[in-house]
């Protein structure tokens, strides 16, 4: 009988020691999302879990993608930009927060992040490649004020002033949405997962190896990478003239354009900004680009974020000190 | 009856090691083996690939699939299939890289074409940019 009691213990404890060496895992999947790639990594001990989190995380992204899209006719955004001019739409949550944030940044940045401009962005045609012409471009920057959006929290409307004012939320949607899939995963009991929305990243908690993430900067002027340097508990986003452009007479022309002239801002290479948020990774970066190191890195500092500046010749400037950041040896 | 249960219990306290001891001392050293290799795991699961001296991608050696990576000579095939990475195709005359065949730990290095594979030497989880 007493054998038989103390067998059945050492069972339980083979039983228990079992489960709890378990070991954490990392599961990634990738899912094509706000026209981009979108890869989730996440830390678990359940596959089943993660995974589940994962697509979870997903639909988040895919409902705010419904919300804030450009280019479809039936999202949110595109209702608010019929309606300018003509009168008040009423909107989600999700449109008013991702507002009040955008003219937040704006402010923080002196305009140089501006979602007003729509206009601008329907005027150039990176696919085609064409500059516009310089009349219609001035025109077009009529339309650009951030100051001219017009938001009523008591009932829930946006209201655009003037008829041809476009928003477009392309310098920060993708950034926002990391913050909102990052509030799923952790709902979903994940600690520590890596969110990566084209460029725009969120890093959260060490992987299994107690190592925090590692993320590479994109070469301005080659494949692959110029430096790596450890993320945790923080965005990460870069801007650069590389993504989409076109050549003529070898000038390029790049997608970041500045809403001061309505010309693609005249920095060159790339600038990563390190925040606490993604949606100001995301936003401040494009702000950045726009007004070129010598103003960006000052204003970044000021804020208590970190960036860096890597331009065409592979100089290097940066703001505050970023741990860990290392350049691939040439 | 109660005698009968204290003297099972002397008798038994004079062993040291019960076989069941023994084998509780197994189990528990080979889970401790097992749990190190595979917490080393991670740290291999990434393909880097090299094009003189500059990385062109990172990949994971989970997921199937085929890499052109274009050298000096021409384009080197690379394959990752079933955890292992290899080279199917090379430009180069002595084609020592192909002989190499699929590997799972270590690198494999094209010298004419100036390609470096090599398996989790450091691994990146995303990119910026």
């Amino acid at each position: 009988m007493l054998f038989q009691l103390r067998y059945r213990g050492l069972i339980y404890l083979f039983v228990i020691l079992l489960f709890s060496c378990q070991r954490e895992g990392l599961y990634r999947k990738s899912a094509v999302l706000m026209d981009t790639v979108v890869t989730i990594t996440v830390v678990s001990d359940n596959p089943e879990r993660a995974e589940g989190a994962i697509d979870e995380a997903f639909k988040e992204i895919k409902r705010l993608e419904g919300i804030v899209n450009f280019y479809s006719e039936e999202s949110e955004l595109s209702l608010i930009n019929r309606n300018a001019g003509i009168r008040p739409i009423k909107v989600s949550e999700d449109m008013l927060d991702i507002l009040k944030k955008s003219i937040e940044v704006s402010d923080l940045t002196g305009g140089a992040f501006d979602v007003t401009t729509g206009p601008l962005t329907r005027l150039w045609d990176f696919q085609k490649g064409i500059v516009p012409d310089e009349r219609e471009i001035k025109n077009a920057l009529k339309y650009v004020n951030y100051r001219e959006i017009v938001i009523d929290e008591r009932s829930h409307t946006v209201f655009l002033k003037r008829k041809g004012m476009l928003i477009d939320l392309g310098g920060i949607a993708k950034g926002y949405a990391a913050d909102r899939a990052a509030d799923i995963l952790r709902k979903s009991g994940i600690r520590s997962f890596l969110i990566a929305i084209a460029g725009d990243i969120r890093a959260e908690g060490l992987k299994p190896d107690g190592k925090p993430w590692m993320i590479g900067i994109k070469h301005p002027r080659a494949e692959g990478i110029i430096a790596t340097l450890p993320l945790t508990d923080a965005s990460i986003s870069t801007s650069g003239d590389y993504e989409r452009f076109f050549f003529i007479n070898s000038k390029r022309y790049h997608h970041i354009l500045n809403p001061f002239t309505g010309y693609p801002s005249s920095s060159t290479g790339g600038v990563t900004v390190i925040t606490d948020r993604g949606y100001l990774s995301d936003s401040l970066a494009t702000a950045a680009f726009v007004l070129g190191p010598e103003k960006a890195l000052p204003m970044i500092e000021r804020l208590g974020y970190k960036a860096v500046f890597i331009t065409e010749e592979k100089k290097v400037y940066e703001a505050g000190k970023i741990e860990g950041l290392k350049f691939q040896r040439e | 009856m109660r005698q009968g249960r204290l003297k099972d219990l002397n008798s038994r306290g004079n062993k040291i090691l019960t076989p069941l001891d023994i084998f509780l001392i197994v189990c528990l050293l080979s889970i401790s083996i097992l749990g190190a290799l595979y917490i080393r795991m991670p740290e291999r699961e990434s393909v880097l690939i090299k094009v003189e001296g500059e990385l062109k991608g990172v990949y994971s050696l989970k997921e199937e699939r085929i890499i052109e990576v274009k050298g000096p000579l021409g384009t080197t095939v690379v394959e990752i299939r079933s955890g292992k990475v290899g080279v199917i195709s090379s430009p180069c005359q002595n084609k020592l890289c192909l002989h190499q065949g699929f590997i799972s730990r270590g690198g494999i290095i094209c010298l004419p074409n100036r390609v470096v594979i090599t398996i989790g030497t450091r691994d990146i989880d995303a990119i910026t940019g």
